[in-house]
């Protein structure tokens, strides 16, 4: 099912949190939905679902969500992960929410034990940890088996084991043909998980592209040389219109071409080439590029600046 | 709309307060027919003759005791079940797992009023057969029951109903449960009768349009009955528009 989202817009006050957001999240897909804090990733879900006003709309298949019957067929939702009564068992709360779909209490069952919740499931969770909060966020998001996930954070509070089991779930729910947003500050992750990104900062779209394509933007994809004479290396390359950034008297970073055309460049200067690494980007590098100028609530000061134990005196 | 009221009956008999409160009312009902009836006992009794008039007779008039414990006061109980409903989700951030499920808002807010007025209805029931059974069992001679008495009776259920949804809409406008059950019981407990006392001299007519002394003047009868319930069933459903107005437009 084809999530589209069209100029969606929402201000607080004075303050423009999400301005004309449009994307597309599709069928087959984990879509990476990234943003500084502050960047209006939980506003736009909230929109997405109907939950906040604004203007724009989210079409679901060409329809708005309240033209759909049942709902939680169409869109699963995961906000937070202590959106639930701390007094209400983790079965009842369940079975409470599949009662727009007609769940069965074997599903209730089968979903709990899916999750891992099986053995607390007559338990209140008012006592869960973040992560248990998290599976039990997950298996309401779940239940009535939507064609869409929408997502916020949902790793957050897991362990490594939960994190892995998360993605491979996520990963599977996305080859059956069903679509998946997901919010997730855990980068690294992200770039396991994810193969198209939506990159929001003070509102605004700043990236609708594949991961790869994303990744490729960053400045740190370069090429690691190390040779016999870097001098000359670096000026043979550069005379071929490459960047080059001294790294080690011997190693050179080279911008602007691949391992290839670096090898034959040095090779018809007849200089020994020692190591040509091609160094690719993280999404982290990526994002932090993209991002550096659109945080809203950035740290300030330089974390290598403060003063080790004895040194305030 | 059959899946929002399966949706808001599971929420309701999910949780244990609502039965903890369910009880307490009904203990608490039981209780206060229990004391109004020793008291009244051998103090006033209805002939049943259809003269009207007060007789000592040994026992006690029905009505008075069954509607004992339905004033403002035992009432917080059922109240508070009916606050719950809203106060709940907003509490624990609820509302936006049930607003994804149930985007068109009023057929939630419908289920809602809906299951919250039948719990009072089976409440008032119930506690009407508590408040016979113990009159019963503290061995008290009851008055015949007269059509007054029906009366009595249905305009304190009616009460009962009145007030729960004042204290469900207050919830709502507020998303706060604590202000929603706190603030008919000031009301009635605090501020209306200091109020009427105050200006009894400059603002004589006030009290009648109080909502709480409203609802007191149709519970208790007499000539001002229908002026009292149309006052009361006013701020209902004056309540009721703001808090459905109000739940539409803002953010979840």
């Amino acid at each position: 099912m084809i999530v589209d989202v069209q100029s969606l817009s929402k201000t607080y006050g004075s303050v423009q949190a999400v301005h004309e957001l449009s994307f597309r999240v599709s069928p087959g897909h984990i879509t990476g939905f990234l943003g500084p804090n502050g960047s209006g990733k939980s506003t736009t879900m909230r929109l997405m679902l109907g939950l906040d006003h604004g203007t724009g709309t989210t079409l679901y298949e060409g329809k708005k969500l309240v033209d759909h019957r049942p709902v939680t067929k169409v869109v699963g939702s995961h906000l937070d992960a202590k959106f639930f009564h701390p007094k209400r068992t983790a079965r009842a709360h369940l079975r409470m929410m599949g009662s727009e779909a007609g769940v069965s209490r074997a599903r209730v069952d089968e979903v709990l034990e899916l999750v891992g919740l099986q053995g607390v499931a007559d338990k209140r969770p008012g006592g869960f940890s973040l992560g248990m909060g998290q599976r039990l966020g997950l298996a309401t998001a779940i239940l009535a088996e939507p064609k869409v996930l929408l997502l916020d954070e949902p790793a957050n509070g897991l362990d490594p084991q939960s994190i892995q089991w998360l993605r491979d779930f996520l990963t599977h729910y996305a080859q059956r043909g069903n679509s998946v947003l997901v919010s997730s500050h855990l980068l690294s992750e992200m770039q396991l998980m994810a193969d198209h990104l939506v990159v929001i900062a003070r509102g605004r779209l700043i990236a609708d592209e594949s991961m790869s394509q994303f990744v490729s933007r960053s400045t740190k994809n370069d090429v690691l040389v190390r040779s016999s004479d870097a001098v000359r290396l670096a000026t043979e390359l550069r005379a071929q219109g490459l960047g080059v950034a001294a790294e080690t008297p011997e190693a050179l970073a080279v911008t602007g071409a691949g391992t290839d055309r670096i090898g034959d460049i040095a090779f018809a200067a007849g200089i020994a080439v020692r190591e040509l690494v091609n160094r690719q980007a993280s999404l982290e590098d990526a994002f932090l590029e993209l991002t550096s100028e659109s945080q809203d609530f950035a740290a300030g000061g330089d974390p290598g600046a403060m003063p080790a134990d004895g040194d305030a005196r | 709309m059959s899946a929002a009221l399966v949706y808001e009956w599971r929420r309701i008999t999910s949780i244990r307060s609502t039965y903890v409160l369910a009880a307490l009312f009904l203990v608490a009902t039981g209780l206060v027919a229990y004391l109004v009836a020793q008291v009244t006992q051998g103090s006033f009794g209805d002939p049943g003759d259809g003269s009207g008039e007060m007789i000592d007779s040994g026992s006690v008039p029905l009505g008075v005791v069954m509607i004992a414990g339905t004033n403002f006061l035992s009432a917080i109980f059922v109240t508070t079940i009916a606050a719950q409903s809203f106060g709940h989700e907003y509490r624990y951030g609820l509302i936006r797992l049930t607003l994804s499920e149930y985007p068109r808002r009023w057929l939630i807010f419908t289920a809602k009023l809906i299951v919250v007025v039948l719990w009072v209805v089976a409440l008032y029931l119930l506690s009407m057969l508590v408040a016979f059974v113990v009159v019963k069992i503290a061995g008290v001679a009851i008055d015949p029951v007269t059509s007054e008495t029906w009366l009595q009776l249905l305009r304190a259920g009616l009460f009962l109903i009145g007030y729960s949804i004042l204290a469900f809409m207050l919830t709502l406008i507020t998303r706060n449960l604590v202000l929603g059950v706190v603030i008919p019981l000031l009301l009635g407990a605090v501020v209306e009768p200091l109020a009427s006392a105050g200006l009894v001299d400059r603002l004589p007519w006030l009290p009648q349009y109080l909502p709480i002394s409203a609802g007191q003047t149709f519970l208790n009868g007499g000539d001002d009955l229908g002026r009292g319930g149309v006052v009361f069933l006013a701020w209902v459903v004056g309540l009721g528009v703001i808090g459905l107005v109000q739940f539409a437009r803002r953010d979840a």
